[in-house]
C-alpha cells in the first residue's frame, strides 16, 4: 500500500491546481493511497508510525527539499520504502536522486526503481545537548571549519591536520560542500564516508584566499574513505550536520545500520 | 605505471596532514604528507617528494620520491625517483633507482622476492 506524506505548506491555495493533477495522475496509474499532512501537532514522524501501523510498504514524501531534510531525521528508524514528489520550485534532492519535478514524478513513481541508499549518523556518545541518546541521520555531509582537531578512524589510525583545515565528511555527492570538493565517485550505497580535509595552501595569498572560503589547492586536498570517524576536544568542536550546528566535546559518525530504500530515477546522479 | 581509478577513488594524503597508526586499503594510495606506523594496499602506491614516511609499506607497485624509513614488500616494480631518501629493506620483482636517490638498506629483487611477497600475502 502507498502511503502519502504532505508538506503542511501544499494546503495553500496556489499549489490546489498542480496538487489535483497529481492526485489524478496517481489515480490513473493506479497507485493511490491515504493522504496524511504534517502539521504543528503531526509530525513527519507521528505520520510515518500511524503509517506503518495502518501497513503502508512505501511512503512517498510530497513537499520540497526542506520536507525532504525533516524527514530524513527519522526515516532510517522506518522499514519501509521511500518515495518523493516534489512540489513548489525545484528542488536539488530530486535532481540528486534523478527524480523529476512535480506531476512527471509519478512516472518514477510508478517505474518503482528502488536504490538502497547509505545514510550517515552522528552521535555525541557523552550525551548531547542537542540530540537525546541515539544520534542524528544525516544525508548528505558534515563539516567541520577550520580546525586542528585529530580524528580517530575505523578505530585503527588517527587522521592529524598540521595546518588549520576544512573537514567534509560526506556520505553523498549532494550539497554545496559536497560538489565544491570536485570529486567524482561519492557513491551513496558503498556503505563508506568520504573524508576530505583540505588545508590551507602555503602562499600567502593562497592562505588569504583559503580563508575566506575559496577552493583549497588540489595537491593540499586529502582524502580517505573510512566507516567511522571519532572526534574529541576537550574545549569543545561545532560541526555542521547537513548545514544544522551541533556542538559537544566528543562525537561519533559513521552510518546508520539499515540503508534506506528509496525509488529513483533513471536520471540519478550515482 | 598506475592504472586509472580504483574503486572508490584514491586515497589521498596531501600535504599538511599527518596519518598514525595501521592504514589499510584495497585502492590506490597517493602520499604528499607525513605517516608513521604502517601503509599496505592490494593496489599501487605513490611517495610524493614532500611525504615523510616512517612505516613499513606493502603494495602491489610503489613510486618513491619522497623520505621513507621503514621495509618496503611490494609485489611487482619499485620505481625510486632522484629525490628519494629510503632507509630499510625493498622486496620486489623489479626495481629501478634513477640517479641521485639515496638508499640504506637490503634489497631483495627478482622471482624470490616476488614469491616471498605473495606468501606473505597469502598467509
Amino acid at each position: 500500500m502507498y502511503f502519502y506524506l504532505y508538506d503542511s505548506y501544499l494546503g495553500e491555495g496556489k499549489y490546489e491546481k498542480e496538487m489535483s493533477e497529481i492526485e489524478s495522475y496517481l489515480t490513473d496509474l493506479g497507485i493511490t493511497g491515504p493522504i496524511e499532512r504534517v502539521s504543528v501537532f503531526k509530525t513527519v514522524k507521528d505520520i510515518l508510525k500511524s503509517a506503518v501501523k495502518k501497513g503502508a510498504k512505501t511512503v512517498v514524501i510530497v513537499g520540497n527539499d526542506n520536507t525532504f531534510r525533516e524527514a530524513i531525521k527519522v526515516i532510517p528508524d522506518f522499514s519501509v520504502t521511500f518515495g518523493l514528489i516534489p512540489v513548489g520550485g525545484e528542488s536539488d534532492i530530486a535532481k540528486f536522486l534523478g527524480i523529476p519535478q512535480g506531476v512527471l514524478s509519478c512516472d518514477t513513481l510508478s517505474a518503482r526503481i528502488v536504490e538502497k541508499i547509505d545514510i550517515g549518523k552522528i552521535s555525541t556518545p557523552g550525551g548531547s545537548r542537542h540530540e537525546s541518546g541515539n544520534g542524528k541521520y544525516f544525508f548528505s555531509s558534515v563539516t567541520i571549519p577550520k580546525t586542528l582537531n585529530k580524528m580517530r578512524c575505523d578505530g585503527s589510525f588517527n587522521l592529524v591536520p598540521k595546518e588549520m583545515g576544512n573537514i567534509t565528511i560526506c556520505n553523498t555527492s549532494f550539497s554545496e560542500e559536497a560538489a565544491s570538493l570536485q570529486y567524482d565517485f561519492m557513491d551513496p550505497r558503498d556503505g563508506k564516508l568520504d573524508l576530505f580535509i583540505s588545508t590551507s595552501p602555503p602562499s600567502f595569498f593562497g592562505k588569504v584566499r583559503w580563508w575566506f572560503g575559496g577552493k583549497a589547492n588540489a595537491a593540499r586536498q586529502s582524502h580517505l574513505t573510512v566507516n567511522k570517524i571519532r572526534i574529541e576536544s576537550e574545549s569543545g568542536v561545532a560541526v555542521y550536520v547537513d548545514k544544522a550546528k551541533m556542538e559537544d566535546k566528543v562525537f561519533e559518525i559513521g552510518m546508520a545500520e539499515e540503508k534506506i530504500r528509496f525509488i529513483v530515477g533513471r536520471g540519478r546522479l550515482f | 605505471m598506475f592504472s586509472k581509478g580504483s574503486e572508490g577513488g584514491d586515497t589521498i594524503i596531501a600535504q599538511g596532514v599527518r596519518l598514525e597508526g595501521e592504514f589499510k586499503s584495497a585502492g590506490r594510495v597517493v602520499i604528499e604528507g607525513e605517516v608513521v606506523g604502517n601503509i599496505e594496499t592490494t593496489a599501487d602506491i605513490l611517495i610524493g617528494e614532500n611525504a615523510a614516511i616512517q612505516a613499513n609499506i606493502a603494495a602491489r607497485n610503489a613510486t618513491i620520491a619522497g623520505y621513507v624509513k621503514g621495509d618496503i614488500s611490494v609485489a611487482e616494480k619499485v620505481e625510486i625517483g632522484p629525490t628519494a631518501e629510503i632507509t630499510g629493506d625493498i622486496n620486489a620483482q623489479v626495481l629501478a633507482i634513477e640517479a641521485g636517490a639515496r638508499l640504506v638498506g637490503k634489497c631483495v629483487i627478482g622471482e624470490v622476492a616476488g614469491q616471498k611477497n605473495k606468501k606473505e600475502k597469502e598467509e
